[in-house]
Protein backbone atom coordinates (compact mmCIF):
# COMPACT_ATOMS: atom_id res chain seq x y z
CA UNK A 1 0.00 0.00 0.00
CA UNK A 2 1.11 3.55 -0.72
CA UNK A 3 2.34 5.89 1.98
CA UNK A 4 -0.48 7.87 3.62
CA UNK A 5 -0.71 11.46 2.43
CA UNK A 6 -1.89 12.45 5.91
CA UNK A 7 -0.92 10.47 8.99
CA UNK A 8 -2.38 11.36 12.38
CA UNK A 9 -0.77 9.70 15.39
CA UNK A 10 -2.05 9.97 18.95
CA UNK A 11 -3.25 13.49 18.24
CA UNK A 12 -4.57 15.42 21.21
CA UNK A 13 -5.41 19.05 20.74
CA UNK A 14 -6.39 21.59 23.39
CA UNK A 15 -7.28 25.24 22.94
CA UNK A 16 -5.55 27.43 25.55
CA UNK A 17 -3.26 24.49 26.26
CA UNK A 18 -0.94 26.64 28.39
CA UNK A 19 -3.70 28.12 30.54
CA UNK A 20 -5.31 26.77 33.69
CA UNK A 21 -8.46 25.77 31.82
CA UNK A 22 -7.43 24.12 28.60
CA UNK A 23 -10.34 23.07 26.38
CA UNK A 24 -9.59 19.66 24.96
CA UNK A 25 -11.08 19.43 21.45
CA UNK A 26 -9.45 16.21 20.23
CA UNK A 27 -8.35 13.20 22.22
CA UNK A 28 -5.96 10.55 21.02
CA UNK A 29 -6.90 10.48 17.34
CA UNK A 30 -5.20 7.97 15.03
CA UNK A 31 -5.93 8.12 11.34
CA UNK A 32 -4.27 7.45 7.99
CA UNK A 33 -5.55 9.08 4.82
CA UNK A 34 -4.21 7.65 1.56
CA UNK A 35 -3.80 9.37 -1.82
CA UNK A 36 -7.11 9.28 -3.69
CA UNK A 37 -9.23 8.64 -0.58
CA UNK A 38 -12.64 10.30 -0.13
CA UNK A 39 -13.04 10.59 3.62
CA UNK A 40 -16.17 12.04 5.21
CA UNK A 41 -16.18 13.31 8.79
CA UNK A 42 -19.52 13.63 10.59
CA UNK A 43 -20.44 14.63 14.13
CA UNK A 44 -22.21 17.36 16.07
CA UNK A 45 -20.99 20.92 16.46
CA UNK A 46 -18.25 20.94 19.05
CA UNK A 47 -17.32 17.31 18.43
CA UNK A 48 -13.91 18.36 17.07
CA UNK A 49 -14.43 18.06 13.30
CA UNK A 50 -13.17 21.50 12.31
CA UNK A 51 -10.32 21.31 14.81
CA UNK A 52 -9.22 18.07 13.19
CA UNK A 53 -9.47 19.60 9.71
CA UNK A 54 -7.33 22.55 10.79
CA UNK A 55 -4.69 20.13 12.03
CA UNK A 56 -4.46 18.74 8.49
CA UNK A 57 -2.86 21.90 7.08
CA UNK A 58 -1.04 23.32 10.09
CA UNK A 59 -3.61 26.03 10.83
CA UNK A 60 -3.45 24.28 14.19
CA UNK A 61 -0.67 22.00 15.44
CA UNK A 62 -0.94 19.12 17.93
CA UNK A 63 -0.78 19.68 21.66
CA UNK A 64 0.30 16.04 21.93
CA UNK A 65 1.04 13.51 19.22
CA UNK A 66 1.89 14.22 15.57
CA UNK A 67 0.38 14.96 12.20
CA UNK A 68 2.41 14.28 9.06
CA UNK A 69 1.42 15.65 5.68
CA UNK A 70 3.24 14.00 2.77
CA UNK A 71 5.89 12.98 5.25
CA UNK A 72 6.28 16.47 6.77
CA UNK A 73 5.60 17.00 10.45
CA UNK A 74 3.16 19.89 10.92
CA UNK A 75 4.92 20.97 14.11
CA UNK A 76 8.04 22.03 12.20
CA UNK A 77 7.51 25.68 11.21
CA UNK A 78 9.69 25.39 8.10
CA UNK A 79 7.18 22.87 6.68
CA UNK A 80 4.14 25.13 7.01
CA UNK A 81 4.23 26.62 3.52
CA UNK A 82 4.77 23.29 1.78
CA UNK A 83 2.00 21.73 3.90
CA UNK A 84 -0.51 24.45 3.01
CA UNK A 85 0.17 24.04 -0.69
CA UNK A 86 -0.39 20.30 -0.26
CA UNK A 87 -3.68 20.63 1.64
CA UNK A 88 -6.23 23.23 0.48
CA UNK A 89 -9.24 24.25 2.57
CA UNK A 90 -12.77 25.30 1.57
CA UNK A 91 -14.95 26.81 4.28
CA UNK A 92 -18.68 27.08 5.01
CA UNK A 93 -19.31 30.61 3.76
CA UNK A 94 -17.73 31.25 0.34
CA UNK A 95 -17.96 35.04 0.65
CA UNK A 96 -15.16 34.91 3.23
CA UNK A 97 -12.90 33.17 0.75
CA UNK A 98 -13.41 35.21 -2.40
CA UNK A 99 -11.04 38.14 -2.95
CA UNK A 100 -11.25 39.40 -6.54
CA UNK A 101 -13.98 41.19 -8.51
CA UNK A 102 -13.88 38.89 -11.53
CA UNK A 103 -14.27 35.12 -11.29
CA UNK A 104 -11.15 34.16 -13.27
CA UNK A 105 -9.01 36.65 -11.39
CA UNK A 106 -10.19 35.17 -8.13
CA UNK A 107 -9.22 31.70 -9.28
CA UNK A 108 -5.82 33.00 -10.46
CA UNK A 109 -5.09 34.66 -7.11
CA UNK A 110 -3.65 31.55 -5.42
CA UNK A 111 -1.31 30.41 -8.21
CA UNK A 112 -0.16 34.03 -8.75
CA UNK A 113 0.93 34.14 -5.12
CA UNK A 114 2.76 30.87 -5.54
CA UNK A 115 4.76 32.49 -8.37
CA UNK A 116 3.41 30.17 -11.04
CA UNK A 117 4.36 31.32 -14.59
CA UNK A 118 1.65 33.16 -16.50
CA UNK A 119 1.01 30.52 -19.17
CA UNK A 120 0.58 27.86 -16.54
CA UNK A 121 -1.76 30.07 -14.50
CA UNK A 122 -4.00 30.45 -17.56
CA UNK A 123 -3.99 26.70 -18.02
CA UNK A 124 -4.74 26.00 -14.35
CA UNK A 125 -7.58 28.53 -14.21
CA UNK A 126 -9.17 26.92 -17.23
CA UNK A 127 -8.79 23.44 -15.74
CA UNK A 128 -10.18 24.53 -12.35
CA UNK A 129 -13.17 26.31 -13.87
CA UNK A 130 -13.88 23.26 -16.04
CA UNK A 131 -13.94 20.97 -13.02
CA UNK A 132 -16.44 23.16 -11.16
CA UNK A 133 -18.37 23.87 -14.37
CA UNK A 134 -18.05 27.67 -14.13
CA UNK A 135 -16.29 28.40 -17.43
CA UNK A 136 -19.30 30.34 -18.75
CA UNK A 137 -19.24 32.65 -15.72
CA UNK A 138 -15.49 33.35 -15.82
CA UNK A 139 -15.88 37.08 -16.49
CA UNK A 140 -18.69 37.70 -14.00
CA UNK A 141 -18.50 39.38 -10.60
CA UNK A 142 -18.41 36.75 -7.84
CA UNK A 143 -20.66 38.68 -5.46
CA UNK A 144 -23.50 38.58 -7.99
CA UNK A 145 -23.41 34.80 -8.29
CA UNK A 146 -25.67 32.40 -6.41
CA UNK A 147 -24.39 30.81 -3.22
CA UNK A 148 -23.71 27.50 -4.94
CA UNK A 149 -21.82 29.20 -7.78
CA UNK A 150 -19.75 31.20 -5.29
CA UNK A 151 -18.83 28.04 -3.45
CA UNK A 152 -17.70 26.49 -6.73
CA UNK A 153 -15.54 29.55 -7.43
CA UNK A 154 -14.00 29.16 -3.97
CA UNK A 155 -13.26 25.51 -4.75
CA UNK A 156 -11.74 26.45 -8.12
CA UNK A 157 -9.52 29.00 -6.35
CA UNK A 158 -8.24 26.30 -4.02
CA UNK A 159 -7.67 23.60 -6.63
CA UNK A 160 -5.88 26.04 -8.98
CA UNK A 161 -3.06 25.80 -6.46
CA UNK A 162 -2.95 22.09 -7.31
CA UNK A 163 -3.17 20.77 -3.75
CA UNK A 164 -2.96 17.00 -3.33
CA UNK A 165 -5.68 17.13 -0.69
CA UNK A 166 -8.78 19.29 -0.50
CA UNK A 167 -10.61 19.70 2.82
CA UNK A 168 -14.22 20.92 2.66
CA UNK A 169 -15.51 22.17 6.01
CA UNK A 170 -19.32 22.09 5.68
CA UNK A 171 -18.96 23.62 2.25
CA UNK A 172 -22.57 22.79 1.32
CA UNK A 173 -24.29 23.87 4.56
CA UNK A 174 -25.98 26.97 3.17
CA UNK A 175 -26.68 25.81 -0.36
CA UNK A 176 -29.97 24.76 -1.94
CA UNK A 177 -30.40 21.19 -3.28
CA UNK A 178 -29.14 21.97 -6.79
CA UNK A 179 -26.26 24.10 -5.53
CA UNK A 180 -25.31 21.23 -3.22
CA UNK A 181 -25.50 18.69 -6.04
CA UNK A 182 -23.33 20.92 -8.30
CA UNK A 183 -20.66 21.22 -5.62
CA UNK A 184 -20.74 17.47 -4.95
CA UNK A 185 -20.37 16.77 -8.65
CA UNK A 186 -17.28 19.01 -8.78
CA UNK A 187 -15.80 17.27 -5.73
CA UNK A 188 -16.48 13.85 -7.25
CA UNK A 189 -14.75 14.89 -10.50
CA UNK A 190 -11.79 16.17 -8.53
CA UNK A 191 -11.54 12.92 -6.62
CA UNK A 192 -11.63 10.96 -9.89
CA UNK A 193 -8.76 13.18 -11.05
CA UNK A 194 -6.79 11.74 -8.14
CA UNK A 195 -7.21 14.52 -5.57
CA UNK A 196 -7.68 13.28 -2.00
CA UNK A 197 -10.92 14.62 -0.49
CA UNK A 198 -11.78 15.18 3.15
CA UNK A 199 -15.35 16.43 3.57
CA UNK A 200 -17.02 17.53 6.79
CA UNK A 201 -20.81 17.53 6.61
CA UNK A 202 -24.07 17.25 8.53
CA UNK A 203 -25.91 15.79 5.55
CA UNK A 204 -25.87 12.04 5.89
CA UNK A 205 -26.74 11.35 2.27
CA UNK A 206 -23.64 13.37 1.37
CA UNK A 207 -21.62 11.20 3.69
CA UNK A 208 -22.74 8.25 1.58
CA UNK A 209 -20.64 9.73 -1.26
CA UNK A 210 -17.36 8.96 0.47
CA UNK A 211 -15.48 5.69 0.60
CA UNK A 212 -14.85 6.07 4.32
CA UNK A 213 -16.82 7.73 7.12
CA UNK A 214 -15.44 8.86 10.45
CA UNK A 215 -17.83 9.75 13.28
CA UNK A 216 -16.53 12.13 15.94
CA UNK A 217 -18.28 12.57 19.26
CA UNK A 218 -16.94 14.54 22.19
CA UNK A 219 -13.43 14.84 20.79
CA UNK A 220 -13.00 11.16 19.96
CA UNK A 221 -13.46 8.90 16.98
CA UNK A 222 -16.43 6.70 17.93
CA UNK A 223 -17.22 4.98 14.62
CA UNK A 224 -15.26 4.38 11.46
CA UNK A 225 -15.81 2.39 8.27
CA UNK A 226 -17.39 2.40 4.84
CA UNK A 227 -20.66 4.38 4.65
CA UNK A 228 -22.49 1.07 4.50
CA UNK A 229 -20.84 -0.22 7.66
CA UNK A 230 -21.36 2.99 9.57
CA UNK A 231 -24.96 3.70 8.53
CA UNK A 232 -25.87 0.07 9.11
CA UNK A 233 -25.38 0.77 12.82
CA UNK A 234 -28.69 2.59 13.05
CA UNK A 235 -29.24 2.25 16.80
CA UNK A 236 -25.78 3.59 17.68
CA UNK A 237 -26.23 6.58 15.37
CA UNK A 238 -29.61 7.26 16.96
CA UNK A 239 -28.02 7.20 20.37
CA UNK A 240 -25.56 9.82 19.19
CA UNK A 241 -28.59 11.79 17.89
CA UNK A 242 -27.14 11.72 14.39
CA UNK A 243 -29.33 11.30 11.35
CA UNK A 244 -29.57 8.13 9.36
CA UNK A 245 -30.28 8.48 5.62
CA UNK A 246 -34.03 7.90 5.01
CA UNK A 247 -33.19 4.98 2.70
CA UNK A 248 -31.20 3.19 5.41
CA UNK A 249 -33.88 4.01 7.97
CA UNK A 250 -36.55 2.35 5.80
CA UNK A 251 -34.40 -0.74 5.13
CA UNK A 252 -33.62 -1.05 8.82
CA UNK A 253 -37.30 -0.82 9.84
CA UNK A 254 -38.24 -3.53 7.36
CA UNK A 255 -35.29 -5.62 8.48
CA UNK A 256 -36.60 -5.50 12.05
CA UNK A 257 -39.92 -6.94 10.89
CA UNK A 258 -38.39 -9.29 8.32
CA UNK A 259 -34.89 -10.39 9.40
CA UNK A 260 -33.85 -11.68 5.95
CA UNK A 261 -34.31 -8.17 4.51
CA UNK A 262 -30.89 -6.42 4.43
CA UNK A 263 -30.44 -3.62 6.95
CA UNK A 264 -27.52 -1.81 5.34
CA UNK A 265 -28.98 -0.39 2.11
CA UNK A 266 -27.86 3.10 1.24
CA UNK A 267 -28.78 4.28 -2.26
CA UNK A 268 -32.29 4.87 -3.61
CA UNK A 269 -31.94 2.44 -6.56
CA UNK A 270 -30.76 -0.45 -4.37
CA UNK A 271 -33.63 0.07 -1.94
CA UNK A 272 -36.08 0.04 -4.84
CA UNK A 273 -34.42 -3.07 -6.32
CA UNK A 274 -34.39 -4.97 -3.04
CA UNK A 275 -37.99 -4.20 -2.14
CA UNK A 276 -39.13 -5.10 -5.66
CA UNK A 277 -37.25 -8.39 -5.43
CA UNK A 278 -38.84 -9.29 -2.08
CA UNK A 279 -42.26 -8.26 -3.41
CA UNK A 280 -41.83 -10.51 -6.45
CA UNK A 281 -41.32 -13.50 -4.15
CA UNK A 282 -44.70 -12.63 -2.70
CA UNK A 283 -46.10 -12.51 -6.21
CA UNK A 284 -46.48 -8.72 -6.31
CA UNK A 285 -47.08 -7.25 -8.84
CA UNK A 286 -49.26 -10.15 -9.92
CA UNK B 1 -56.36 23.54 7.26
CA UNK B 2 -57.34 26.32 4.96
CA UNK B 3 -60.56 27.34 6.63
CA UNK B 4 -62.03 30.81 7.05
CA UNK B 5 -60.48 34.01 5.81
CA UNK B 6 -56.72 34.16 5.19
CA UNK B 7 -54.82 36.31 7.71
CA UNK B 8 -52.17 37.19 5.10
CA UNK B 9 -52.94 37.66 1.42
CA UNK B 10 -50.32 38.43 -1.20
CA UNK B 11 -51.60 39.31 -4.62
CA UNK B 12 -49.39 39.70 -7.72
CA UNK B 13 -46.56 41.17 -5.67
CA UNK B 14 -43.58 42.78 -7.45
CA UNK B 15 -40.39 44.10 -5.97
CA UNK B 16 -37.22 45.49 -7.53
CA UNK B 17 -34.05 46.08 -5.54
CA UNK B 18 -31.89 49.11 -6.42
CA UNK B 19 -34.51 50.33 -8.81
CA UNK B 20 -33.19 52.73 -11.42
CA UNK B 21 -29.56 51.83 -10.77
CA UNK B 22 -27.32 49.74 -13.04
CA UNK B 23 -27.49 46.97 -10.39
CA UNK B 24 -31.29 46.81 -10.49
CA UNK B 25 -32.55 43.32 -9.66
CA UNK B 26 -36.14 42.31 -10.23
CA UNK B 27 -36.63 40.03 -7.22
CA UNK B 28 -40.39 39.52 -7.30
CA UNK B 29 -42.31 39.34 -10.57
CA UNK B 30 -45.69 38.12 -9.42
CA UNK B 31 -46.05 36.31 -6.10
CA UNK B 32 -49.47 35.10 -5.00
CA UNK B 33 -50.14 33.36 -1.72
CA UNK B 34 -52.40 33.14 1.29
CA UNK B 35 -51.70 32.23 4.89
CA UNK B 36 -54.57 30.81 6.96
CA UNK B 37 -54.92 30.95 10.72
CA UNK B 38 -53.38 28.01 12.55
CA UNK B 39 -51.74 26.33 9.55
CA UNK B 40 -48.13 25.28 9.08
CA UNK B 41 -47.11 26.56 5.68
CA UNK B 42 -43.90 25.91 3.77
CA UNK B 43 -42.26 28.16 1.17
CA UNK B 44 -39.58 26.55 -0.97
CA UNK B 45 -37.40 27.66 -3.85
CA UNK B 46 -33.77 27.99 -4.86
CA UNK B 47 -31.53 30.58 -3.23
CA UNK B 48 -32.33 33.90 -4.87
CA UNK B 49 -35.86 32.85 -5.90
CA UNK B 50 -37.50 35.60 -3.82
CA UNK B 51 -38.61 33.71 -0.69
CA UNK B 52 -37.03 36.06 1.84
CA UNK B 53 -38.11 39.16 -0.08
CA UNK B 54 -41.67 37.85 -0.01
CA UNK B 55 -41.87 37.18 3.73
CA UNK B 56 -40.25 40.50 4.58
CA UNK B 57 -43.48 42.02 3.28
CA UNK B 58 -45.44 40.12 5.96
CA UNK B 59 -44.44 42.48 8.75
CA UNK B 60 -43.63 45.63 6.82
CA UNK B 61 -39.85 45.31 6.62
CA UNK B 62 -40.44 45.87 2.92
CA UNK B 63 -43.56 47.73 1.77
CA UNK B 64 -45.24 47.11 -1.58
CA UNK B 65 -44.30 50.06 -3.76
CA UNK B 66 -44.96 48.68 -7.20
CA UNK B 67 -47.71 46.48 -8.50
CA UNK B 68 -49.37 44.06 -6.15
CA UNK B 69 -51.12 44.01 -2.81
CA UNK B 70 -50.23 42.64 0.60
CA UNK B 71 -52.98 42.44 3.22
CA UNK B 72 -51.93 41.43 6.73
CA UNK B 73 -54.62 41.07 9.39
CA UNK B 74 -56.89 43.25 7.30
CA UNK B 75 -54.35 46.05 6.85
CA UNK B 76 -53.13 47.12 3.42
CA UNK B 77 -49.34 47.12 3.78
CA UNK B 78 -48.93 49.78 1.08
CA UNK B 79 -50.83 52.29 3.19
CA UNK B 80 -48.25 54.48 5.04
CA UNK B 81 -50.71 55.18 7.86
CA UNK B 82 -51.20 51.66 9.15
CA UNK B 83 -50.04 50.50 12.58
CA UNK B 84 -46.81 48.68 11.63
CA UNK B 85 -45.82 48.09 15.27
CA UNK B 86 -49.10 46.33 15.85
CA UNK B 87 -48.44 44.12 12.83
CA UNK B 88 -44.91 43.31 13.99
CA UNK B 89 -46.29 42.09 17.30
CA UNK B 90 -48.60 39.76 15.44
CA UNK B 91 -46.10 38.59 12.82
CA UNK B 92 -42.69 37.55 14.17
CA UNK B 93 -39.73 36.94 11.86
CA UNK B 94 -36.76 34.69 12.66
CA UNK B 95 -33.84 34.99 10.26
CA UNK B 96 -31.31 32.49 9.02
CA UNK B 97 -28.27 33.84 10.82
CA UNK B 98 -29.31 34.20 14.47
CA UNK B 99 -26.17 36.14 15.27
CA UNK B 100 -27.59 38.91 13.10
CA UNK B 101 -30.67 39.09 15.30
CA UNK B 102 -29.06 39.09 18.75
CA UNK B 103 -27.50 42.29 20.04
CA UNK B 104 -27.84 42.51 23.83
CA UNK B 105 -24.97 41.40 26.05
CA UNK B 106 -27.04 38.97 28.13
CA UNK B 107 -29.44 36.38 26.81
CA UNK B 108 -32.26 37.41 29.19
CA UNK B 109 -32.03 41.04 28.09
CA UNK B 110 -32.08 40.06 24.46
CA UNK B 111 -35.26 38.05 24.85
CA UNK B 112 -36.79 40.88 26.91
CA UNK B 113 -36.06 43.54 24.29
CA UNK B 114 -39.27 43.09 22.31
CA UNK B 115 -41.66 42.95 25.26
CA UNK B 116 -39.94 46.05 26.77
CA UNK B 117 -40.57 47.95 23.54
CA UNK B 118 -44.21 46.93 23.77
CA UNK B 119 -44.42 48.90 27.01
CA UNK B 120 -45.54 45.97 29.14
CA UNK B 121 -45.30 45.97 32.93
CA UNK B 122 -42.09 44.60 34.49
CA UNK B 123 -44.00 41.62 35.88
CA UNK B 124 -45.50 40.80 32.51
CA UNK B 125 -42.09 41.14 30.83
CA UNK B 126 -40.41 38.74 33.30
CA UNK B 127 -43.25 36.30 32.93
CA UNK B 128 -43.01 36.32 29.14
CA UNK B 129 -39.22 36.05 29.05
CA UNK B 130 -39.29 33.15 31.50
CA UNK B 131 -41.97 31.39 29.47
CA UNK B 132 -40.28 32.00 26.09
CA UNK B 133 -36.85 30.87 27.26
CA UNK B 134 -38.21 27.78 28.97
CA UNK B 135 -40.26 26.82 25.94
CA UNK B 136 -37.28 26.96 23.56
CA UNK B 137 -35.21 24.84 25.93
CA UNK B 138 -32.95 27.55 27.33
CA UNK B 139 -33.99 27.31 31.00
CA UNK B 140 -34.51 30.84 32.32
CA UNK B 141 -32.46 30.59 35.53
CA UNK B 142 -29.57 28.89 33.79
CA UNK B 143 -29.35 31.08 30.70
CA UNK B 144 -30.65 34.55 31.54
CA UNK B 145 -27.24 35.86 32.64
CA UNK B 146 -25.18 34.08 29.98
CA UNK B 147 -23.33 36.17 27.44
CA UNK B 148 -25.21 36.09 24.14
CA UNK B 149 -22.05 35.51 22.16
CA UNK B 150 -20.92 32.57 24.26
CA UNK B 151 -23.89 30.55 23.02
CA UNK B 152 -23.47 27.78 20.45
CA UNK B 153 -25.03 28.17 17.00
CA UNK B 154 -28.07 26.10 18.00
CA UNK B 155 -28.51 28.00 21.27
CA UNK B 156 -28.26 31.34 19.47
CA UNK B 157 -30.99 30.28 17.12
CA UNK B 158 -33.16 29.23 20.06
CA UNK B 159 -32.49 32.58 21.76
CA UNK B 160 -33.56 34.39 18.58
CA UNK B 161 -36.74 32.30 18.46
CA UNK B 162 -37.39 33.01 22.16
CA UNK B 163 -37.06 36.74 21.44
CA UNK B 164 -39.79 36.47 18.82
CA UNK B 165 -41.97 34.13 20.92
CA UNK B 166 -41.86 36.63 23.80
CA UNK B 167 -43.84 39.03 21.61
CA UNK B 168 -46.61 36.41 21.70
CA UNK B 169 -47.08 36.67 17.92
CA UNK B 170 -49.91 34.96 16.08
CA UNK B 171 -47.73 34.16 13.09
CA UNK B 172 -44.13 33.02 13.24
CA UNK B 173 -42.09 33.24 10.05
CA UNK B 174 -38.90 31.16 10.09
CA UNK B 175 -36.49 31.93 7.27
CA UNK B 176 -34.10 28.99 6.88
CA UNK B 177 -33.98 28.68 10.63
CA UNK B 178 -32.61 25.15 10.55
CA UNK B 179 -29.88 25.61 7.91
CA UNK B 180 -26.31 25.17 9.04
CA UNK B 181 -27.26 23.57 12.38
CA UNK B 182 -25.94 20.17 13.40
CA UNK B 183 -28.46 17.29 13.44
CA UNK B 184 -29.13 17.63 17.16
CA UNK B 185 -29.67 21.39 16.91
CA UNK B 186 -31.87 20.93 13.86
CA UNK B 187 -34.09 18.38 15.57
CA UNK B 188 -34.38 20.60 18.64
CA UNK B 189 -35.41 23.63 16.62
CA UNK B 190 -37.87 21.62 14.53
CA UNK B 191 -39.60 20.06 17.52
CA UNK B 192 -39.73 23.46 19.14
CA UNK B 193 -41.52 24.91 16.12
CA UNK B 194 -43.89 21.94 16.05
CA UNK B 195 -44.67 22.43 19.75
CA UNK B 196 -45.44 26.11 19.18
CA UNK B 197 -47.77 25.12 16.39
CA UNK B 198 -49.53 22.28 18.24
CA UNK B 199 -49.74 23.74 21.74
CA UNK B 200 -49.82 27.51 21.25
CA UNK B 201 -51.80 27.41 18.01
CA UNK B 202 -49.14 29.50 16.30
CA UNK B 203 -49.45 29.94 12.57
CA UNK B 204 -46.13 28.85 11.05
CA UNK B 205 -44.53 30.02 7.81
CA UNK B 206 -41.41 27.91 7.30
CA UNK B 207 -38.88 28.66 4.56
CA UNK B 208 -36.45 25.87 3.88
CA UNK B 209 -34.48 24.04 1.22
CA UNK B 210 -34.41 20.87 3.33
CA UNK B 211 -37.18 18.73 1.88
CA UNK B 212 -37.00 16.19 4.72
CA UNK B 213 -37.63 18.90 7.33
CA UNK B 214 -40.51 20.35 5.34
CA UNK B 215 -42.13 16.96 4.96
CA UNK B 216 -42.28 16.49 8.72
CA UNK B 217 -43.49 19.96 9.57
CA UNK B 218 -45.80 21.65 7.07
CA UNK B 219 -49.30 20.88 5.75
CA UNK B 220 -49.09 22.99 2.63
CA UNK B 221 -46.36 24.29 0.33
CA UNK B 222 -45.81 27.15 -2.11
CA UNK B 223 -42.97 26.95 -4.61
CA UNK B 224 -41.42 30.27 -5.59
CA UNK B 225 -39.25 30.25 -8.70
CA UNK B 226 -37.57 33.25 -10.26
CA UNK B 227 -39.82 35.73 -8.42
CA UNK B 228 -43.13 33.99 -9.09
CA UNK B 229 -45.28 31.45 -7.26
CA UNK B 230 -45.31 28.53 -9.65
CA UNK B 231 -46.82 25.69 -7.65
CA UNK B 232 -48.85 25.18 -4.50
CA UNK B 233 -50.75 22.45 -2.75
CA UNK B 234 -50.80 19.99 0.15
CA UNK B 235 -47.30 18.80 1.03
CA UNK B 236 -47.84 15.30 -0.33
CA UNK B 237 -49.37 16.62 -3.54
CA UNK B 238 -46.40 18.91 -4.16
CA UNK B 239 -43.86 16.16 -3.44
CA UNK B 240 -45.82 13.89 -5.77
CA UNK B 241 -44.37 15.91 -8.66
CA UNK B 242 -40.62 15.24 -8.47
CA UNK B 243 -40.02 16.06 -12.14
CA UNK B 244 -41.68 19.45 -11.83
CA UNK B 245 -39.73 20.22 -8.65
CA UNK B 246 -36.47 19.17 -10.27
CA UNK B 247 -37.23 21.63 -13.07
CA UNK B 248 -37.28 24.36 -10.42
CA UNK B 249 -33.95 23.19 -9.02
CA UNK B 250 -35.58 21.48 -6.05
CA UNK B 251 -35.83 17.88 -4.97
CA UNK B 252 -38.16 15.64 -3.02
CA UNK B 253 -37.44 13.77 0.21
CA UNK B 254 -35.32 10.66 -0.44
CA UNK B 255 -38.14 8.48 0.80
CA UNK B 256 -40.53 9.96 -1.78
CA UNK B 257 -37.99 9.04 -4.48
CA UNK B 258 -38.00 5.46 -3.24
CA UNK B 259 -41.79 5.31 -3.40
CA UNK B 260 -41.81 6.71 -6.94
CA UNK B 261 -39.29 4.03 -7.90
CA UNK B 262 -41.50 1.29 -6.44
CA UNK B 263 -44.55 2.67 -8.19
CA UNK B 264 -42.56 2.59 -11.43
CA UNK B 265 -41.92 -1.12 -10.87
CA UNK B 266 -45.64 -1.66 -10.76
CA UNK B 267 -45.95 -2.09 -6.99
CA UNK B 268 -49.24 -0.93 -5.48
CA UNK B 269 -47.88 1.88 -3.31
CA UNK B 270 -49.03 5.44 -2.74
CA UNK B 271 -46.10 7.45 -4.11
CA UNK B 272 -47.16 10.50 -2.15
CA UNK B 273 -45.53 9.20 1.04
CA UNK B 274 -43.42 11.88 2.66
CA UNK B 275 -42.27 10.17 5.85
CA UNK B 276 -40.32 6.98 6.53
CA UNK B 277 -43.06 5.56 8.76
CA UNK B 278 -45.71 6.05 6.06
CA UNK B 279 -43.40 4.31 3.57
CA UNK B 280 -42.70 1.50 6.03
CA UNK B 281 -46.41 0.77 6.37
CA UNK B 282 -46.92 0.75 2.59
CA UNK B 283 -43.98 -1.56 1.95
CA UNK B 284 -44.89 -3.82 4.85
CA UNK B 285 -48.41 -4.23 3.52
CA UNK B 286 -46.92 -5.74 0.35
CA UNK B 287 -44.20 -7.84 1.96
CA UNK B 288 -46.54 -9.33 4.56
CA UNK B 289 -49.32 -10.17 2.11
Amino acid sequence: MAEPIIRVQNLTFAYNAQSENPIVALRDINLDIYPGDYLVIVGHNGSGKSTLAKNFNALLTPTEGDVWVAGMNTKARENTLAIRSTVGMVFQIPDNQIVATVVEEDVAFGPENLGVPREEIIERVKWALDIVDMQAERLRAPHLLSAGQKQRVAIAGVIAMRPKVIVLDEATAYLDPVGREDVLRAVRKLNQDGVTVVAITHFMHEAAEGDRVLVLEKSRVVMQGTPREVFGRVEELRELQLDVPQTTDLAYRIHKRLPEFPSDLLMVPEVVDTISEFALRKGVPA
Amino acid sequence: MTVGEPIITVNDLRHTYLRGSPLEVEALKGVNLEVYRGEALGIIGRTGAGKSTTVQHFNGLIRPREKGKVIVFGQDMADPNIDVRGIRQKVGLVFQYPEAQLFERLVGDDVAFGPRKMGLSQAEISERVRWAMNSVGLPFEEFKDRFTFSLSGGEMRKAAIAGVLALRPEVMVLDESTSGLDPRGRKDVLSLIRKGHDEENLTIVFISTNMDDLATLVDRIYVIHDGRTVLSGATREVFAQPEVLRGYGLGVPQITEVMHGLKGRGLPVDERCVSVSQAEEQVWKILSS
